[in-house]
């Protein structure tokens, strides 16, 4: 073996060496494995299924999207044809009983109001989605506040905070 | 034709060879009708009355309507 | 050669002299239940999904989208073949439709739609002749699994049980006019017809 090579393997050893010291696999856990051992197998969640009670949920903002409360799948939206249009269409939502679709979705993005749904708006899914049915524990949790409470936190502040005289 | 009818001398009295001989065309005639001509006459049959409702389809419309 | 077809003709139009009547009764009979049975399984052969998809325009078109759907794969694994919803079960019109084949065997050997861009232009006439035969027949292959007066309503979602308890029951609709694209992905409805 040349020196150079004796060397190059010597470094990668030392590196390497060090490497598996300092994260052991019972130390630190892996993001992606969660807690299960190198030596055992995850056992995933079962594949959930979309709720589809048709009951509508309350925004958690004014303007957000509402979400879907029923089951979209393979559900067509492309350039030949869009299932969700053939119940929540103007035209249609009178037969199918069906949320129309808002008045939003009828502008272009330089203002201008269109005859039909505007083509930026034409992909639902982009913005309104299922929800899962699963445990509220399981899902992804966030901080999000509603902004009724903000504005109570900060009343409740305001009024105890003395006033100046 | 009764036989009385035949005259005599119409009448050709058959050899063995000719016996042997219509037995053999018998059986291929037994043999060409049922394994060759009988199925392809009903094949032909149904195809062609298949092909005569898929006409009066083509006119009438589809069925149901 | 005229004496021969003469001499076969004289053995066909005259009584048998060597077979019995018994002979050519049973074996004619016996013959005739051999050919319907052979003529059954090959009818049903063409009735198969390989038979269907054996044309890459099939194969390679509509199977592929009917891979993704309910029809194809689900839960309890009770599924539909092509032949289930395109080919009648009524005697007459399943000869008719494998009549009516032969246009697509004149469209196989002259690549009507042999390629992906031939077939997506001439979707639309395909699948409205397809939903008007369905339309007809008061979507009968559908019905030929799917019964309505056996259908639990309570088991169905809100929007299925509201759309069938009130078109479905009285008859204003039949099952395509809403399932269209059920089976298939819809085509380019842009210059479809309402009929």
């Amino acid at each position: 073996m040349t020196a150079i090579l004796r060397r190059t393997i010597a470094v990668s050893l030392v590196l390497f060496g060090t490497a598996a010291a300092a994260a052991g696999p019972t130390e630190g856990h892996d993001p992606l494995r969660g807690r299960t051992a190198v030596d055992d197998m995850t056992r995933p969640p079962s594949i959930p299924t979309a709720e589809n009670r048709d009951l509508k949920r309350t925004r958690s903002y004014a303007m957000q999207p509402p979400t879907i409360p029923h089951s979209i799948e393979n559900y067509q939206i492309d350039r030949f044809a869009n299932r969700c249009l053939m119940c929540h269409a103007r035209a249609r939502a009178g037969e199918t009983q069906a949320t129309p679709i808002s008045i939003t979705h009828y502008t272009d993005r330089d203002g201008n109001f269109l005859a039909d749904v505007a083509p930026r708006r034409y992909f639902c899914d982009t913005c309104h989605v299922v929800q899962m049915d699963i445990k509220p524990e399981v899902a992804v949790q966030n901080t999000f506040e509603d902004v009724d409470s903000v504005v109570r936190r900060s009343q409740a502040r305001a009024k105890a905070v003395p006033k100046k005289k | 034709m009764k036989e009385a009818d035949i005259a005599a001398t119409d009448r050709v009295p058959e050899t063995p060879a000719d016996s042997s001989l219509r037995r053999t065309e018998e059986f291929r005639t037994w043999f060409f009708l049922t394994i060759v001509m009988a199925p392809v006459l009903a094949v032909l049959t149904v195809a062609g009355f298949g092909f005569v409702v898929w006409m009066y389809q083509l006119v009438a419309g589809p069925p149901g309507s | 050669m005229r004496d021969l077809l003469k001499r076969y003709w004289r053995t066909l139009s005259t009584p048998s002299k060597f077979y019995s009547l018994g002979f050519l009764v049973v074996s004619g009979f016996i013959g005739g239940i051999l050919f319907w049975g052979g003529f059954n399984t090959a009818m049903e052969l063409t009735n198969t999904e390989q038979f269907c998809t054996g044309c890459h325009e099939m194969r390679e078109n509509v199977y592929q989208e009917l891979q993704a759907t309910i029809h194809f794969t689900n839960r309890s694994g009770v599924r539909a073949k092509c032949s289930d919803c395109h080919v009648p079960k009524d005697w007459t019109h399943k000869m008719a439709r494998k009549m009516q084949a032969s246009k697509e065997v004149w469209g196989k050997i002259f690549g009507s739609i042999d390629t992906r861009e031939k077939f997506l232009e001439k979707r639309i006439e395909l699948a409205q002749r397809e939903w008007a035969r369905l339309k007809a027949n008061d979507s009968l292959e559908c019905r030929n699994c799917h019964d309505f007066n056996s259908m639990d309503l309570t088991r169905q979602g809100k929007r299925a049980a509201d759309a069938h308890s009130t078109a479905l029951e009285q008859r204003t609709k039949t099952c395509i006019d809403c399932h269209k694209g059920i089976a298939h992905r819809l085509p380019d409805m842009t210059h479809a017809e309402l009929r």
